[in-house]
């Protein structure tokens, strides 16, 4: 174990976070290296602004070279991991080689050390977090633990890492990195104050903020939601959404909110990408109304440093008691594609995967995938164990889930998602596996807002709903701080949506670079939907740090990050075009009927403009070596060990 | 930056009693040592050490309070925000966060249990980031 000193002129220029772990893993993991092998270097990081006294920036992030899609990978979550990283007098803790026998890492404020974790191993997450709570408590001070599940030790490529008892950083396959390192877990108790440039500045800024957060007034029951979506997809018009209309949802209910908005206004993808609300109407959906979850949540919970509290716990009858409050994109996924209807199962799946460490939004169309192919029937009762997978079969789905956690049977071709099954069953399953450059998309269709499919595509991390949108740059209006970037209208046609016009490769840009500030500074991308004016992480930076930069000196910070990004992805082999969604989740070709009837999104158009935004090439996504000069991405690594 | 005890100790161990560190060693009715290490500078040892021996990293020597009058906190609820970081900070961990209903809905607000054990550093009312606490004499 070392210590390795980062120069202030690299926080200057990449912050932390994934941004700075994306310049060290850039330097250290070797061309082409085995995901799976000692050379992929593992990173727990903290944000620059975690602890600092501002609010939304209590995520931590995982990072490494990802299995599931072979270029890079990270993955966030919230809860009380990130700050603890600081109290232990680190930014980030970096792994590599395999160890020869399970271990987990232990610090506090005098030991640092690998202990032995073979009693651990094949322990879930929540039973894994509550062990080494009891070992590690000391003086009434519970460590913070981040763990692995048996999906991650079985190298599971949609596993991800969780903490706060089943809370998942859960996209790219970092669960199967730690799995393959042997590494059970990180245990941190730290004491180090964490102590900000400007405290009064600080406190200011965040007095300011939370008096947004705290308004709330009352708003409409939960199956009301579905009439709002409803009204969405009938109108030709659409007003630009305020970030506080979401943020008065997200604090009553959670994302859980928008399980019926969004299938009405053809957000949310039906039946493996196939459907429709014609084929989810709200009759169907009404059985995962928000309120089902509300009613069922015991105590509401807020990550660190947030005024929010989107979380919660929900009491279920049955083998487990209690779980996570499902998130929108669980529901979905475990639900509309698969036409599952249970809201009862959906809760038990939600804490199955959870405990088991594996993502649910992978998990959901890996099942999905495997109902259409046994309906079509390229797999049968012999491939399945007898397991009758049609749509909506509820007892099918949660069989088949079992199975996939414990990697048997016909599990274990799913449980490396559904890119790896299609290749293993071949007869054009392919077409129907929906996914981006290898990761599963989220339950945001592109075909509603193509913003979702541009990012889906061309981000370094494909497949993930969290970079940007249409939607989120309406509702982060950087345009109120940031010079020459284009306002949206209040009211505009649809048809503007659809258009592949050069502004959508701005707008699609400029949430790429904000969402890698947001990445390194451990915020929350709730907080930054209310708006930039409102959740000020610019001025707060400044605060933080005494520096005094623009918020277009961040953006730029934003953009280097993505150009390193990137060339992480083409020195590991990746041909940038090769992670466009598959074609059915485009509209190629277009359905025939529901909210995105006759839509088609056009990526080609939409690729090259936006990759020229950041000077790559138009035609293959590279990097040009211009761009590569502009970041001096290519000088030797800038720090000694 | 740490505190030190100076020559006027006379071992009476009340500090390493109350240091939630315990940062402070040496044998019995002999001068005691800070480990400058482990020391987050809460001054409770300075409060309570009735000789005055113990000094800031300013060099500044503490001085010795009742523990009556030490300063307790108080939280706004209704500037609240449930951040947490109170929780975080409290060397002691005493405060918790736990079901509160309030006026939208039930999220959750933290709350002082065993008020008793707080060590009267402020660390909290420093560290809320919307100056929800206040540290009072308590009447
Ligand atoms: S200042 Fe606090 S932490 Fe430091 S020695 Fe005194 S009691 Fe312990
Ligand atoms: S003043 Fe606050 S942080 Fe310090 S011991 Fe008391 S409750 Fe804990
Ligand atoms: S730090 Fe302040 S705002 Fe945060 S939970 Fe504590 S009292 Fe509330």
């Amino acid at each position: 174990m070392k210590d390795i000193e980062i120069p202030d002129q690299l926080y200057e220029q990449y912050l932390s976070g994934t941004g700075l772990a994306s310049y060290l893993l850039y330097h250290w993991i070797p061309a082409n290296a085995d995901p799976l092998g000692p050379d992929n270097i593992l990173g727990f990081m903290s944000g620059l602004l975690t602890g600092a006294g501002s609010l939304f920036t209590g995520r931590w992030m995982v990072v490494g070279k990802s299995p599931l899609t072979g270029g890079w990978g990270d993955a966030n979550c919230g809860g009380q991991l990130s700050p603890e990283i600081k109290h232990c007098g680190y930014d980030g803790i970096f792994f590599k080689n395999i160890s020869p026998k399970p271990v987990y890492l232990y610090i506090n404020q005098q030991v640092r050390e690998l202990i032995d974790a073979s009693d651990l191993w094949g322990k879930d997450t929540v039973e894994t977090e509550k062990t080494l709570w009891e070992r590690h408590t000391y003086k009434k001070n519970k460590p913070q633990v981040a763990c692995i599940g048996p999906a991650g030790e079985k190298l599971s490529l949609i596993s991800g890492v969780s903490n706060d008892l089943g809370r998942m950083a859960a996209r790219g396959g970092l669960g199967a990195v730690m799995g393959s390192k042997k590494l059970k877990a990180i245990v941190l108790s730290g004491d180090q104050p964490i102590i900000p440039y400007d405290k009064d500045e600080m406190n200011r800024l965040s007095k300011k903020s939370s008096k947004w957060i705290l308004f709330q007034p009352p708003f409409v029951s939960g199956p009301a939601t579905s009439y709002l979506g409803a009204l969405m997809r009938v109108l030709p018009t659409q007003l630009a959404q305020d970030g506080m209309l979401y943020k008065i949802l997200l604090r009553r209910w959670g994302t859980v909110s928008m399980n019926q908005m969004s299938i009405e206004m053809g957000d949310s993808p039906v039946k493996n990408w196939m459907g429709s609300s014609v084929d989810w109407d709200a009759s169907k959906s009404i059985g995962v109304n928000p309120d089902v979850f509300t009613n069922a949540e015991i105590v509401k919970y807020h990550c660190y440093s947030c005024p929010l509290g989107c979380g919660g716990i929900c009491k279920m009858s049955g083998k487990y008691k209690e779980t996570h409050k499902p998130e929108y994109e669980s529901v979905i996924c475990l639900g509309a594609l698969c036409m599952n209807e249970d809201a009862d199962s959906i809760f038990y799946m939600n804490e199955v995967l959870n405990r088991a460490g594996m993502d649910t939004i992978s998990a959901g169309h890996a099942l999905a995938f495997a109902i259409e192919c046994y309906e079509k029937g390229i797999i049968t009762d012999a491939d399945t164990g007898g397991i009758k997978m049609t749509w909506g079969n509820t007892d099918g789905i949660v069989a088949m889930l079992h199975k996939m956690v414990d990697r048997e049977g016909f599990g274990d071709v799913l449980a490396d998602g559904v890119k790896v099954a299609s290749q293993k069953i071949g007869k054009n399953s392919k077409e129907f596996a929906i996914h981006a450059g290898g990761q599963e998309l989220a339950a945001h269709d592109g075909r509603n807002d193509p913003g979702f499919a541009v990012h889906y595509s061309l981000d370094p991390t494909p497949g993930r709903h969290t970079i940007g949108s249409q939607l989120y740059y309406e509702m982060y209006q950087l345009w109120k701080e940031i010079k020459g970037l284009p306002k949206a209208p209040l009211l505009y046609h649809k048809n503007h949506k659809y258009l592949a016009d050069e502004e959508k490769a701005k707008i699609g840009a400029a949430c790429s670079k904000y969402m890698n500030v947001l990445n390194a500074i451990g915020a929350c991308l709730f907080g930054a939907l209310t708006g930039i004016k409102r959740v000020p992480f610019f001025a707060w930076i400044n605060a933080a740090t005494g520096w005094n930069k623009t918020p277009e000196e961040y953006m730029e910070i934003g953009e280097r990050i993505q150009v390193l990004k990137q060339a992480f992805n083409v020195k590991h082999g990746i041909e940038p075009k090769h992670n466009f969604v598959t074609p059915r989740a485009l509209g190629v070709p277009a359905q025939t009927e529901g909210a995105n009837k006759g839509r088609t999104v056009l990526i080609d158009k939409l690729s090259s403009d936006y990759w020229e935004q950041f000077g790559f090439d138009r035609e293959t996504g590279k990097p040009k070596p211009e761009s590569i000069k502009k970041f001096s991405i290519d000088e030797p690594l800038r720090i000694t060990d | 930056m740490a505190y030190t005890i100076i020559e006027s100790c006379i071992g009476c161990e009340m500090c390493k009693k109350i240091c939630p560190m315990n940062a402070i060693f040496g044998d019995s009715e002999t001068q005691q040592k800070i480990n400058p290490e482990l020391c987050i500078e809460c001054g409770s040892c300075g409060r309570i050490c009735p000789k005055n021996a113990i000094v800031d990293s300013f060099g500044i020597p503490a001085v010795s309070i009742p523990k009556s009058q030490w300063k307790q906190p108080h939280i706004i609820l209704k500037n609240c925000t449930s951040c947490g970081s109170c929780v975080d900070i409290c060397p002691v961990h005493i405060i918790t966060i736990s079901h509160h209903i309030s006026m939208t809905g039930k999220h959750v607000k933290p709350e002082i249990k065993d008020i008793h054990l707080c060590i009267s550093c402020g660390f909290c009312a420093l560290k809320c980031p919307v100056n929800a606490i206040e540290m009072k004499i308590p009447e």
